[in-house]
């Protein structure tokens, strides 16, 4: 019960405090940040085209290299959260943190997350390369399977280390990423429908799935005030 | 909604880390709710009125009166 007639402790005019990072040293890290992930990103695409190009996924089309990179970029941002997860210090440079203590305080649930995110960019990758290099259905499937596992696990067992905020996040990404691909799959399909555009494939629904989901994690962030250099 | 949890947090000396480790939350919800991107639930809101000393609305600035 709130008693509303409680004396307060009145707050000070506020000072800003040795806790609060300088601009300067906020700066330098989102510049590191964007180098970082320029180069990381930049990297794994060129490396991902000159494999296409040499055929060593056999013939994709562009279904198949569009769901390479939208599998890519779900790698290779897991794999910058594991660097956090393993090195806190060194992920603190580029992760959106105040400290590497803050990764190390939530280490688990990072460790969930780059799990989930890896899972589902090899499940996509996977369901993208299975046909063009002939991979057997069945072992295709049983892989696919055992993805998807993981990224259930790793999402379950991390509902129980998330905080309200994450659990508020978590409901306005799956909600955001609904409409999105409301939008982006509806629009397709009924261009289709009509005769305007090609329908669409299986695998550009599950593209589409991925990439939703993705860019409302980002947007749902961003409403929160989640993606503000700190 | 406004609120002046930042003003209460610095008056007790206490950083982002600590309020948020007082409260069972992370650092990420306290600075969400103290630059006005999240409003707290009702019992974390309550919790910390607790912590604090003081009432809900002292921390949290409603505008809203109700029609005569």
């Amino acid at each position: 019960m709130i008693d509303t007639h409680e004396t307060a402790r009145r707050p000070a005019g506020g000072t800003h405090g040795a806790q609060v990072r300088p601009a300067r040293r906020k700066t330098t890290k989102v510049i590191v940040s964007l180098i970082a992930g320029g180069l990381a990103g930049g990297l794994a695409t060129g490396v991902l085209l000159a494999f296409v190009d040499r055929g060593l996924f056999g013939q994709l089309d562009a279904h198949h290299e569009v769901a390479m990179l939208v599998a890519l970029v779900y790698v290779v941002t897991g794999l910058f959260v594991a660097i956090g997860v393993a090195r806190p210090a060194i992920g603190a440079r580029f992760l959106n943190v105040e400290d590497a203590e803050e990764i190390a305080e939530h280490r688990r649930m990072h460790a969930y997350s780059c799990i989930g995110m890896i899972a589902i960019g090899l499940l996509l990758a996977l369901a993208a390369l299975a046909r063009p290099l002939a991979i057997d259905p069945a072992i295709a499937l049983a892989g696919c399977a055992a993805l998807m596992t993981a990224f259930i696990a790793a999402s379950w067992r991390q509902r129980r280390l998330i905080d309200e905020l994450l659990a508020a996040l978590s409901r306005e990404t799956a909600a955001l990423a609904f409409y999105l691909l409301a939008l982006a799959g509806g629009s397709w399909s009924l261009l289709a429908v009509l005769g305007y555009a090609p329908a669409p494939i299986p695998l550009d629904w599950l593209t589409m799935i991925a990439a939703t989901l993705l860019l409302a994690a980002f947007g749902a962030s961003f409403a929160r005030g989640m993606l503000t250099p700190r | 909604m406004e609120n002046r949890l930042k003003q209460f947090r610095e008056s007790s000396g206490w950083s982002q880390g600590e309020l948020a480790r007082r409260l069972g939350v992370s650092r990420q919800t306290i600075n969400a709710v103290e630059t006005d991107k999240y409003d707290p639930s009702l019992p974390l809101a309550l919790r910390m009125a607790k912590l604090f000393a003081c009432s809900v609305p002292e921390i949290f600035i409603d505008t809203w009166e109700p029609e005569q």
